[in-house]
């Protein structure tokens, strides 16, 4: 299976939750696919240099680093933006406009083939409907 | 190694965080060179990251998730004020 990792439970991972780390470490014993967007990579790593804590900021870069390096990155290219696009339209018709970051990530994990994207906010990855969302 | 070798060296100016941090990867008798020639092999991996995270777990109340939230909630902002001054040009 391939997962994509939203911006939520990378901050899990990034912060060393464990029943994350411990579903991340079973996902990749399994044999399953995990990446992430370039969207999360840009949410997460500003996430991370807006803390104002330093020693927490450097601890939390010194982590995430090593994820970003580690996880296949799907960038948001010319079929996802398409996609994307196609799909808020459809979307603001019914009045259920979808949120930009979201969609983003939606429409670049479905156009990588993803078979779901991993995520607390399910809610409105399901409002989307191109990807199907779990929770960790 | 490379401690010991007759290579010619070169200062560098490093931050101190990032001193902090070499210092903190040093492992017994490595030299600074030593500890970066060897993040410059070793090849990222998944299990690699997940036994540093876990080694190195946050404590403390949970502030990256809210900001990420928050991050999330201004770009979306950002882009929907945008569409709708497209959508209200002649």
């Amino acid at each position: 299976m391939k997962r994509c990792l939203d911006s939520t439970f990378l901050s899990d991972l990034v912060r060393g939750v464990p029943a994350a780390l411990d579903a991340a470490e079973r996902w990749a014993r399994d044999g399953d696919e995990l990446t992430i967007t370039s969207v999360s990579r840009y949410e997460v790593l500003l996430g991370i240099e807006l803390e104002r804590s330093e020693s927490r900021r450097e601890q939390w870069r010194a982590v995430w680093e090593r994820f970003a390096a580690s996880l296949p990155l799907i960038p948001l290219e010319g079929t996802a933006a398409a996609l994307a696009a196609t799909r808020q339209a459809a979307l603001i018709r019914k009045g259920r406009r979808a949120a930009v970051p979201d969609l983003f990530i939606a429409a670049a994990a479905a156009s990588q083939g993803c078979d779901v994207v991993v995520t607390d906010d399910r809610d409105d990855f399901d409002r989307i409907g191109l990807v199907k969302a779990v929770r960790p | 190694m490379h401690s010991g070798s007759t290579v010619a060296s070169k200062n560098l100016a490093i931050r101190e965080d990032v001193v902090r941090r070499l210092d903190q990867a040093k492992r017994p008798g490595e030299s600074y060179s030593d500890v970066i020639a060897r993040h410059l092999d070793e090849k990222p991996t998944l299990d690699a990251a997940l036994a540093y995270a876990r080694a190195h777990p946050s404590t403390g109340k949970d502030t990256l998730t809210p900001r990420l939230r928050e991050i999330r909630r201004q770009t979306d902002e950002s882009f929907e004020a945008r569409r709708k001054r497209f959508e209200a040009m002649p």
